[in-house]
């Protein structure tokens, strides 16, 4: 009796070989089809070579049996040969299916990290399992499972690969880019914040903003057909990558006005802005209010420029996905930019009747725009503490240093052992020096080592009315100090509130106790500050870790300046200026108090 | 002492509910002189005092041989009871029924009982002792290992029915479409994939590592160069054990000497590719992952003695041995603890011999991995296990793709999350071992079983699919309509009759009337409704191939020496119902035995009918030429029959259309198929199949 191999796959005879005569395919009739089907399904497999001894496949068999063994892995060439393959994508996913969760990629040189944030939260709100990926880690479901810089393409492909992820949203950094690519095939939307004046130029063969562009421009190139590229109508760069898009494009703007937003939509095309303190969806002629700006505390009731832009390209992105505006509305009453939703990005904290502003930024572009936010600020007096890693070009430290100078009384420059990316000691403050140089605003200048113990210095010789901007290079190390404040005399606050802070201060009205219960000034620095229990840094692991060994800072250029390099310096008494003692001369040999009272 | 035949009735029959082992035995004359039986029997009761002794009489030799027969399997561990003697055909013989819940050990009781008796009668002298452990040792082969037992016991009290599909652990839960399989541990959606996965340890490292949940670092190796140059990246101590493989066998743990690594790495080696990773200071536990959930949590110690300064550690791990739930073996909750090459190592380890006498206080450890095959411990921790930890042992299963996995977690702790207390999953295993949880050698036993039945058949499914038996003269007509009606609600149908079983109108196999035929037709991945034909002969020589139906219909006309079998059948409706034919007395007489409701039908109307709706009975019934349904005082009518339609067919028609209601099929249903046969009966039938002329419509 003829013996033939029928190949099963997907609940249907894929192909079937005369095992007698090699290479000869035969027609099944459905009949004899059935019985190799049914035997398949007998052993309970999916994928399955069926013999059967039968003097002719193409015919109806004559009597029950004639299956003589089903083999869990038949011959792979004779699967290939058969397109088995085919039938088994067919089972596996159903016409229609492609197997894929929606994919939302976020690049740009600022704003990045909040976007995705928020467009994971609202996407989360919608009720999926988002997984997200961010400078700070891997989310997946709202837990942390990788913390570090997870913005490159291995971690877009953890995300992926998780089996929960429903949904996933991921910043995609240059440097990812540049170094393997795109850790995904294609997206559904792609969002790109801005370009601006640029960053880490003159790394990895990118000199120019021009070249930048086009790096970022990947993403928008990954859109697929049916996809959505965000871009930002006000940056010429970003808008000009429209054309590389296989799917629509949606421009948002703060102005509906816009040129590039007027013309899109005179063709026809999709656009976000704000109108009358609302968020506005448009396509063509048609407009949508999806929510209020005053409903967005991330924006500070829309006062906070670049926040709304960050607002507008997520809510275009979730608009996209199908978001219902409901939900869209929820999540963003819902997500302030607070330590938690935010980490060092535009975090607002009350200390000591000062309001303290911690971000992420560390280029000139970003910091122009916070420096734009921070113009509406009624403050007392004005603080940087300020840094940036050593991997960018002296033009971009000098640049930072200049608009430094000419919106800020004092600057506190500091350097971290951990971002110095192969400079000098001393170098990057140096750079920073040469951009403050007779600026017009600035009267002081300090320099710390330590990003944080800049941080800790800054918040804690905060004065009542004034307004800090505190640059965070080292997010996880800062924010475990901040907690440690926020446990003790600090607190989050919004923007409305924040401005009453200084407002009330400016008129002589402290409007926090200048010295807070718990936080008695004697003898401060203790060994023993903080358990592992409680979560939060000890001093000593902090300057442990975080202080490099006997790196004096190079010394004070022509400004006068105090250094708070304190157990670097072999006389540590002598460095404190006199005019930033919050509570005037301190006894102690004038030493900074270095830590967060709520540690004690 | 003879039988010619011995009949394995598998399913319920005339004797009793359960599986029953049925022979004739001619005593031969042996049994006649009274005095010798007493003998006899009093020499049996000797040998096993648990022996009941039968009340005297002429059947009390065979009572005895009924009740050995179940004695005997009880010794072995067969939870069994049930016995029946009755007269046989001939003078001197009687028909002895025991129940059996293993053939093979059913079969080897009933000719050790045989043996036995003979002995008692003869004045041999047969070593009990060694039957005993024979069967013993029989039934530990043949019987479900504890996993499977556990899960088989839980479906069952969920009234989920089990068939064994081989000599193994391989077992069906559910019938036909709803059927899920289990294999010890693993289930039908344990995928091959999954599997492999949990089978290599670097994979499975890397895809635990992808969502978050810690794990040792490490990396295989080649060679031992390889090996003692990845100690220095992951950082010493170490663990060198092979890439595949399970049991804790090649295992070496706590290396930092390039000497340990070294013979870590040959024992490793032996075993395939082998692995480097960082060593993780902490206790082994067991976490078991169910679905999406924990289901329980073990502490597993390596077996050790802990020395009393008297006695040696030869002695210490005989005393341990004498515990007795150490087994040679999985079927205890612990095994026995060797002396092996193995456990010589590891004593020389530590500095001692078997001959040693160790301190007072001071743990030897036999072991070094607590797997409970080498002699280990297990305590139960389920409830100490911190939410974080449990949600990263869901976790790794489902990166792994496993629907039931033992997650092996090492941590100082287990109370707290993992990245806390500095713990890490080291693998995952596809068909966990559940004794340590049903039966842990401390703390609270846990129901795994049915944390596995709840994953298989959520809701308290039963797993069961309609299921319709038909016998007597009509039954095949009727099985082909009533399957036409099930076809018509979309049903698959699975029907088993003489001329065959077919699944949705194709045939599988040839002869399909018996329990061979049930059974062909309920494994059956496709069949979502079964129609079984039973024939009389079938249930008194083999039992019904099924435990329960909902419905069972029996056609007239009635037969005194068939009403035995039907009786099984009606039985064995429970919870559903009986189709009887109230035209035949005999027939009708069933209702009695019948522990749900009873649909009667009858072509004419009767007393029997009448009385059975005015008890508020449902009944199938044809007036003015119109087959109606009747429910106490309200009738519904369904289709006009025509004339000329043989009698046997408008039974055969009464009773599918009984049996379709009692199925809660919809009227429209029933009346289509009715119709559709009435119309393929005008046009001669394509296919060969024929179907019974009910209506005249189509002529």
């Amino acid at each position: 009796m003829p013996r033939w191999r029928l190949l099963v796959a997907g609940g249907r005879v894929a192909a079937a070989l005369a095992l007698d005569a090699p290479g000869a395919a035969a027609q099944v009739h459905p009949e004899t089809a059935a019985r190799a089907v049914g035997a398949a399904e007998a052993v309970g497999l999916d994928v399955a070579g069926v013999v059967l001894a039968a003097p002719d496949v193409g015919r109806p068999p004559e009597a029950p049996g004639g299956v003589a063994a089903v083999e869990a892995d038949p011959p792979v060439e004779e699967l290939v040969a058969a397109g088995v393959g085919e039938a088994m994508v067919a089972d596996l996913f159903p016409p229609g299916q492609d197997g894929r969760v929606p994919v939302v990629t976020v690049t740009g040189v600022n704003g990045k990290t909040t976007t995705t944030r928020l467009i994971g939260h609202v996407l989360a709100q919608s009720g999926r399992c988002v997984g997200m990926t961010c400078t700070e880690g891997i989310y997946v479901g709202g837990q942390l499972i990788e913390q570090g810089d997870c913005s490159g393409p291995r971690s877009a492909q953890a995300v992926l690969q998780h089996p929960d992820v429903e949904a996933a949203v991921l910043e995609t950094a240059r440097g990812g880019i540049l170094r393997a690519g795109l850790g995904f095939d294609c997206c559904d939307v792609a969002v790109v914040t801005n370009v601006g004046e640029g960053d880490h130029l003159g790394c990895g063969g990118i000199d120019t903003v021009e070249q930048l562009a086009r790096v970022k421009r990947t993403v928008v190139e990954a859109v697929g057909p049916g996809g959505a590229a965000i871009l930002n109508a006000a940056d010429p760069l970003v808008a000009a990558m429209a054309e590389h898009c296989r799917g629509t494009v949606t421009f948002f703007a703060r102005s509906a006005a816009h040129p590039v937003i007027a013309a899109h939509r005179a063709r026809g095309g999709a656009a976000a802005f704000v109108r009358d303190g609302r968020i506005v969806l448009a396509e063509g002629e048609r407009e949508k209010a999806v929510a209020l700006l005053r409903r967005a505390p991330l924006t500070g009731g829309g006062r906070v420029g670049f926040q709304v832009e960050n607002v507008l390209a997520a809510v275009a992105a979730a608009w996209h996905l199908g978001v219902e505006p409901r939900t869209i509305r929820a999540a963003l009453r819902s997500f302030g930019s607070d330590v938690d939703h935010t980490p060092a990005r535009f975090n607002l904290l009350a200390v000591n009747g000062a309001v303290a502003v911690l971000d992420y930024g560390h280029n000139p572009s970003s910091l122009a725009a916070l420096l734009e936010t921070l113009a509406q600020f009624p403050a007392a007096g004005r603080t940087a503490v300020y840094s940036a890693a050593g991997d960018r070009r002296d033009a971009d430290l000098v640049r930072q240093g200049e608009l430094l100078g000419d919106a800020f009384d004092r600057v506190v420059l500091y350097e971290d052992g951990n971002c110095t990316r192969g400079r000098a000691c001393g170098e990057i403050i140096g750079l920073f020096r040469r951009g403050l140089a007779g600026r017009s605003r600035v009267r002081e200048i300090q320099e710390v080592q330590g990003a944080v113990r800049a941080v800790d210095v800054a918040l804690s010789s905060a004065r009542p009315g004034e307004l800090l901007l505190v640059q965070v290079d080292i997010v996880a190390e800062t924010l475990d100090l901040v907690r440690g404040y926020l446990g003790g005399p600090a607190r989050e606050v919004g923007v409305e509130e924040a401005l009453a802070i200084l407002s009330r201060a400016g008129e002589g009205q402290p409007a926090e106790p200048v010295c807070p219960a718990g936080r008695k000034r004697k003898r401060r620095r203790r060994k023993k500050v903080g358990t592992p229990e409680n979560g939060r840094p000890t001093m000593t692991r902090l300057r442990a870790g975080l202080l490099p060994a006997a790196t004096a800072p190079a010394a004070p250029a022509s400004r006068p300046c105090a250094r708070l390099a304190e157990g670097i310096l072999p006389d540590s008494s002598s460095v404190v200026g006199q005019a930033f003692q919050p509570d005037g001369p301190k006894s102690q040999a004038g030493k900074p108090d270095l830590l967060p009272p709520g540690v004690l | 002492m003879n039988w010619p035949e011995i009949r394995v009735l598998r399913g319920a029959n005339v004797w009793a509910p359960c599986r029953m082992l049925e022979v004739e035995v001619d005593l031969g004359g042996a049994a006649e002189d009274a005095g010798l039986v007493e003998r006899a029997l009093a020499r049996l009761r000797a040998w096993l005092p648990d022996l009941e002794a039968p009340a005297p009489g002429e059947d009390a030799w065979a009572i005895a041989l009924q009740r050995l027969a179940v004695v005997l399997q009880r010794r072995a561990g067969s939870p069994v009871s049930a016995g029946v003697v009755r007269p046989g055909s001939r003078p001197g013989t009687f028909r002895v029924a025991a129940e059996f819940e293993e053939e093979a050990l059913g079969l080897a009781a009933l000719g050790t009982a045989r043996r036995l008796c003979l002995a008692a009668l003869q004045g041999g002298e047969p070593d009990v002792v060694a039957e005993l452990a024979a069967l013993r040792d029989l039934a530990h082969e043949v019987r479900l290992g504890p996993s499977t037992a556990a899960i088989v016991a839980a479906a069952r009290q969920q009234g989920i029915p089990a068939l064994r599909l081989n000599d193994g652990n391989l077992v069906q839960l559910g019938y036909g479409a709803r059927q899920r399989r289990i294999w010890t541990a693993e289930t039908d959606r344990t995928g091959a994939v999954g599997e492999a996965i949990a089978q290599d340890k670097d994979l499975t490292r890397e895809l635990l590592r992808g969502v978050g949940v810690p794990t040792p670092y490490g990396r295989p190796v080649r060679d031992l160069e390889d090996a003692w140059e990845a100690v220095g990246e992951v950082g010493p101590p170490v663990v060198v054990k092979p890439r595949h493989g399970n049991h804790g066998r090649g295992v070496s743990t706590n290396l930092t000497t390039r000497e340990q690594v070294a013979e870590a790495f040959a024992a490793a080696r032996q075993h395939g590719e082998v692995v480097v990773e960082r060593y993780v200071p902490g206790r082994d536990f067991r976490l078991l992952v169910v679905g999406d959930r924990l289901a329980a949590a073990a502490l597993r110690e390596p077996p050790l003695v802990i020395g009393d300064g008297r006695s040696t550690v030869a002695e210490l791990v005989t005393e341990l041995n004498r515990d007795p739930r150490r087994s040679d073996g999985h079927s205890t909750s612990l095994s026995l603890i060797k002396l092996d090459a193995v456990a010589l190592a590891v004593l020389a380890e530590q500095g001692v011999a078997p001959d040693s006498v160790p301190a007072e206080g001071r743990r030897v450890l036999i072991r070094r991995n607590a797997n409970l095959s080498s002699g280990g411990t297990a305590t139960d921790v389920t409830d100490e296990v911190h939410a974080r930890t449990a949600a990263a042992a869901v976790a790794a299963a489902r990166a792994v793709g496993l629907d039931i996995a033992g997650v092996d977690v090492v941590a100082p702790r287990i109370d707290r999350p993992l990245q806390e207390s500095g713990g890490a999953v080291v693998e995952i295993n596809a068909g966990p071992g559940l004794r340590m949880h049903l039966d842990p050698s401390a703390g609270k036993p846990r129901p795994v079983g049915e944390a596995i039945v709840r994953l298989l058949f959520p809701e308290g499914s039963s797993g069961r699919i309609p299921l319709a038996a038909v016998t007597g003269g009509g039954a095949i007509a009727t099985a082909r309509l009533l399957a036409r009606m099930l076809a018509g609600a979309d049903h698959v149908v699975g029907v088993a009759c003489r001329d065959g079983v077919h699944v949705g109108g194709r045939q599988i196999a040839c002869d399909g009337s018996g329990a061979q035929g049930a059974r062909a037709a309920l494994l059956n991945r496709g069949v979502t409704a079964a129609i079984l034909e039973i024939s009389e002969g079938g249930i008194l020589r083999e039992g019904l191939g099924f435990d329960h139906c909902d419905v069972a219909v029996v056609t007239g006309p009635g037969r005194e020496d068939l009403a035995e079998a039907w009786r099984v059948v009606v039985r064995a409706t429970s919870p559903g119902g009986a189709v009887l034919d109230a035209g035949d007395p005999l027939v009708a007489a069933l209702a009695s035995d019948c522990p749900g409701a009873v649909v009667c039908f009858a072509r004419d109307a009767n007393d029997a009918v009448a009385g059975h709706l005015a008890r508020g009975g449902r009944a199938v019934l044809v007036r003015q030429g119109r087959i109606v349904l009747a429910r106490g005082g309200t009738e519904e009518t369904l289709l006009p029959p025509g004339d000329g339609v043989p009698d046997v067919e408008v039974e055969s028609a009464l009773a599918a259309v009984g049996a379709a209601w009692a199925l809660g099929l919809p009227s429209a249903t029933i009346c289509a198929a009715l119709a559709g046969c009435a119309a393929s009966s005008a046009s001669p039938s394509q296919g060969g199949e024929t179907v019974p002329v009910v209506a005249g419509a189509g002529k």
